[in-house]
Order: structure tokens, then sequence, then C-alpha cells
């Protein structure tokens, strides 16, 4: 069960990712101003990377089979 | 009006001798409106991080707490991608006004980008249009420009001060006018010395 989350898991970080890559292109493509672009880039990583770091920290403390297991149980 | 710097502007297909003389966003509260869906989560995302411990004591500790917390993590990282997302569809459409001609560039969604130009000689007619009590207050709206090229109507969509944009527009076209009938003048002149005309 914890293999299978992982796998989910991966994939959602590979999407959320791949979803900042595209903003991120944007925000340096098309601003107007290099300063622009890039104070808003600076915003848009720090707190994407941050999210990101704590989520993934978040989610290896997790034992999926335990919840699992533990939300059987009490719906039974 | 202009919110930058006209030295620092760049956009695509700027002549070397082209000024900015204006760039205009959507007004703030357009954009506000926008972010209101994104900024309401938030606000349900606070109120559940407060809450939902209170009222289910598994959630405030024990691994429940952990999916918990790891839950509203993942809900606010989709959360702060979202506001960007939304913030490049809405501020990314703007207004360029130079000493040349008027510049728009609509960015609609990620992949969608249209841009599109006016000359002010091709500018007929210019009309301003505010509706509504908080674009009353806010003082924002459209700005209509009626042209003489296959773009009939060129549009400026809830912007700040449309009013002054209106002016500025008409004021840059009439003084494009002049500097045609100028070169016409010379050309006239030039083609009378040489004989061309009698």
């Amino acid at each position: 069960m914890n293999g299978i989350m992982t796998l989910l898991y991966f994939i959602l970080v590979l999407g959320v990712i791949a979803s900042a890559l595209f903003v991120l292109y944007h925000l340096l493509r098309y601003s107007l101003s290099k300063s622009r672009a890039i104070r808003a880039a600076a915003l848009f990583l720090s707190g994407f990377f941050f999210l990101l770091i704590t989520n993934i920290i978040l989610f290896s403390q997790l034992d999926w089979e335990s919840i699992i297991a533990t939300t059987v149980k009490s719906s039974l | 009006m202009n919110t930058n710097d006209p030295k620092d502007i760049s956009f695509p297909g700027k002549h070397a001798e082209e000024k900015v003389i204006a760039v205009i966003h959507r007004h703030w509260f357009d954009i506000f409106s926008h972010l209101l869906s994104g900024i309401s989560m938030a606000i349900v995302l606070i109120g559940s991080l407060i809450v939902l411990p209170a009222l289910y004591s598994d959630l405030a500790s024990g691994q429940y707490a952990s999916f918990f917390f790891f839950m509203e993590n993942t809900f606010l990282l989709f959360l702060w991608l979202f506001f960007f997302l939304i913030w490049i569809d809405v501020y990314f459409d703007v207004w360029i006004i130079t000493n040349e001609r008027i510049v728009n560039i609509e960015q609609k969604g990620l992949f969608v980008r249209h841009i599109s130009e006016l000359r002010f000689s091709q500018v007929q007619d210019v009309t301003s249009e505010v509706e509504g009590i908080i674009p009353s207050i806010l003082d924002y709206g459209e700005v209509f420009v009626q042209t003489a090229g296959e773009q009939t109507r060129f549009i400026f969509r809830n912007v700040p001060n449309p009013i002054g944009i209106k002016d500025l527009v008409m004021r840059l076209a009439s003084e494009a006018r002049e500097d045609d009938i100028d070169e016409a003048v010379a050309l006239l002149h030039e083609t009378k010395r040489d004989g061309m005309f009698s």
C-alpha cells in the first residue's frame, strides 16, 4: 500500500512541477520588464519550493497502511 | 495610468526608436474579482485548519493529524499554483500606448496569446464607458477605439481612468493625422518643385 501511494504521489509531484514550470516560463517570458519578471519568479519559486518541500516531508511521515487499517476498523 | 518606468518596458515587435507612453493593465478590482475564488478557498483552508482539529480531536494529534496537515499542505500548494495561473491570465492582459501605435496583448489561459496593434492614423473615433456602481466609484471601465482597419473596434477592457485614456488616444490620433497632413503637404511641394504638376 505504501508503495502504491508513493507511486501516486510521485505522479502528483511530477504534475505539480510541470505546472510550476509553465507558470515560471510565462512569468519570465511574458513580463514586460526584466526586473518585474525576476521579482515575480522569485516570489513564486520561494512559495512553491517551501510548500513542495514541506509537502514531501509530511508525505514521508505518513504510514498509509496504518491509516487505512485504522479507518477501515473505525468504519466497521 | 503608467505603472512602469517606460524605459524598462519591452514587448514583442517594439521598434528601436519607439517610445512607450503608457502601459495599462486591468484595474486592480477586476484582478481581485478574478482572484476572489482563490481567496475564498484560502479562507476556507485557514478556517478548516483552526476549526476541524477543535471539532475532531483525532485531527489534533496522532497519525490522523499528520494526514490532515499533509492534505492541508497539498491544498495550499494547489492554491498557490492556482493564484499564479489566474494572475498570468488576468495581469498579462496589457495595452501599451506608444508614440506610434497601441499594442494590445491578451493572454487567454496559458497557451493562447493574442497580440494586435493599431496605428494612430487608423483611429476614427474613441469612446469610454463606465457602467455600474463599483466601476463608477473606483473609476474603471472600457474604452472603445473605432478603427479603419481590419479589426473595426479595439477595446480596452476594465481599465483604470478610461476618460484619461480616451483623451490620450484622441490627442495622439490627432497628432498622427497632423503629421500625415504635414507629410502630404511636404510631398506635394516636392512634386510641384520637380514639375510633376503644373
